[in-house]
């Protein structure tokens, strides 16, 4: 009788333990799974959401995920890195007499940002935009785009 | 006992699994509407109710970018009637267009009376006079000082264009909707409203849907977002652009279920004597407006605040905060304005701003 109590209390110890240690486990997994990121720029191309290249502004590396997607008959491959002159190339959509146009993309480590230093559309907004560290540079008829991923918040108006 | 304490844990295990599942992620990007960038993220249950998602969303923005578009004819198989090019310059003319036009211009005039004219889609013509100077690709004056000659043939041609009282006149007759311009003056442009406008239906549109997890950036000034799955808090972090020094924030906001819209004169602008010349133009000065550097309001209609910031952004103080004083005690709306002095102003009801050291 007097064991079998003991092991009620045991399993109850058990289980309450459990909880704790789950629910522990539970609110690291939020915790660490939503924290804000550490400050990183994409450049992406086309509709797509998955970058082409990723600035890592606090390990100072260069990630290039995959080439830009082409049509047949362009022989060069993109993008471009030259981590000597701190620039990005990518090829944009815009064209002139058929010929689709580059756009440059210079890259700051110290400074945490980015500035198209080179395109050619209509009215070269993206290029006049200057440098940003927060705010997302669009290369709309390029159809290319620099987003931060910082600990500034979700969007900035 | 050994069973039940199987049990529980089975339960435990089952709860755990369940809390850490999360819904799927979806980023849609647009490029070909409203002449701006549109991204929209969303959670959905599986992909093809996602893409179901996609293909209403885009149709809505396709559907008033070929409306409101006034620099393009409709596409050829577009099934519209007219669109803003096709209506502009053809004056005293009674034209057909489909209802979803005539309820965006009924829109816009809806609003140019709430603001005591201060919101007015008929001064396209005064609106591109600046623009092509800001926008001058010759002689790059974005960011830059226009020269003396330049800005006086900017004011000599402003002198010769009207700022029309009633510019256009709307009809309805047997289900059918027409529009008449009443002045060569006039030229409609819904740069200021289509997009908020569109945004607003594609938000009511998710929200009929069930979707509660979602957010919609229109342009880098046109937000609105419903709730954020990445967050306990469910709220989206959203900061705010510093207009005197553009890599910066001069603060940050924390919302859920609202739009937030802001006008300012930090991106595309021109020089003279110092102060900057932008495209937001007072309907009564037919000139950019000096007395701030932007506008954010946050507010339920991602339409009516496209219209509203660019109708505060030209009014001057005094009548900016009558007005807004008495709007707020009929509406959630909500402003926060970066002044010309480069103090900052707020009139809020629950949003939370915090505010940065400068």
């Amino acid at each position: 009788m007097m064991q079998a109590s003991k092991q009620k209390k045991r399993d109850l110890i058990l289980v309450g333990l459990l909880f704790i240690l789950l629910g522990g486990a539970f609110l690291m997994f939020r915790l660490l799974a939503f924290r804000d990121d550490a400050a990183l720029a994409n450049i992406y191309y086309g509709t797509s959401s998955d970058p082409i290249v990723t600035i890592d502004f606090t390990k100072q590396k260069i990630t290039r995920h995959h080439d830009q997607s082409l049509p047949d008959g362009i022989s060069e491959s993109y993008p471009i890195i030259d981590e000597e002159q701190r620039t990005i190339t990518l090829l944009g959509d815009y064209t002139i007499n058929g010929v689709r146009q580059i756009v440059v993309i210079s890259y700051d480590y110290g400074r945490r940002s980015v500035q198209i230093i080179e395109e050619k559309s209509p009215n070269n907004i993206c290029s006049r935009e200057g440098e940003s560290t927060g705010f997302p540079l669009i290369c709309l008829p390029n159809r290319i785009r620099v987003e931060f991923v910082t600990d500034q918040g979700d969007f900035t108006v | 006992m050994k069973k039940g304490l199987l049990l529980v844990l089975l339960i435990l295990f089952a709860v755990f699994a369940t809390s850490c599942t999360k819904p799927k992620g979806y980023n849609y990007n647009f490029y070909d509407y409203m002449d701006t960038f549109i991204s929209i993220s969303l959670f959905a249950e599986n992909d093809e109710q996602a893409n179901q998602y996609k293909s209403d969303i885009e149709n809505i923005y396709r559907k008033y970018h070929e409306l409101s578009n006034n620099y393009a004819p409709l596409s050829v198989n577009s099934g519209y009637k007219e669109n803003l090019f096709s209506i502009n310059g053809r004056i005293q003319e009674t034209i057909e267009i489909d209802r979803e036009l005539f309820e965006l211009l009924k829109r816009a005039e809806e609003i140019k009376e709430l603001t005591n004219g201060y919101f007015d889609i008929s001064i396209g013509k005064m609106v591109d006079i600046w623009k092509d100077v800001i926008l001058n690709d010759v002689d790059h004056y974005m960011h830059n000082e226009i020269p003396e000659a330049v800005f006086s043939k900017i004011l000599e041609d402003l002198e010769k264009i009207d700022v029309v009282e009633e510019p256009f006149v709307l009809t309805e007759t047997d289900g059918k909707y027409y529009i008449r311009l009443t002045h060569e003056d006039v030229k409609l442009d819904l740069g200021a409203l289509s997009k908020g406008y569109a945004t607003q239906l594609v938000y009511d549109y998710l929200i009929e849907e069930g979707v509660e997890y979602f957010s919609i950036t229109a342009g880098s000034s046109s937000i609105s977002v419903a709730q954020n799955y990445n967050r306990n808090t469910r709220l989206y972090h959203v900061s705010l652009a510093n207009p005197v020094a553009p890599t910066g924030v001069y603060g940050m906001i924390y919302v859920k279920n609202v739009a937030i819209n802001t006008s300012g004169n930090f991106e595309q602008y021109a020089l003279y004597q110092g102060l900057r010349y932008h495209h937001v133009i007072s309907p009564k000065t037919k000139m950019p407006a000096h007395y701030y550097h932007t506008v954010t309001v946050i507010g339920s209609d991602a339409g009516l605040l496209d219209a509203l910031s660019t109708a505060l952004f030209s009014m001057p103080v005094a009548e900016f905060d009558s007005f807004l004083t008495s709007l707020q005690a009929t509406s959630n709306l909500e402003v926060i304005r970066f002044n010309y002095d480069e103090t900052v102003t707020s009139f809020l009801k629950d949003t939370v701003f915090e505010e940065y050291d400068r």
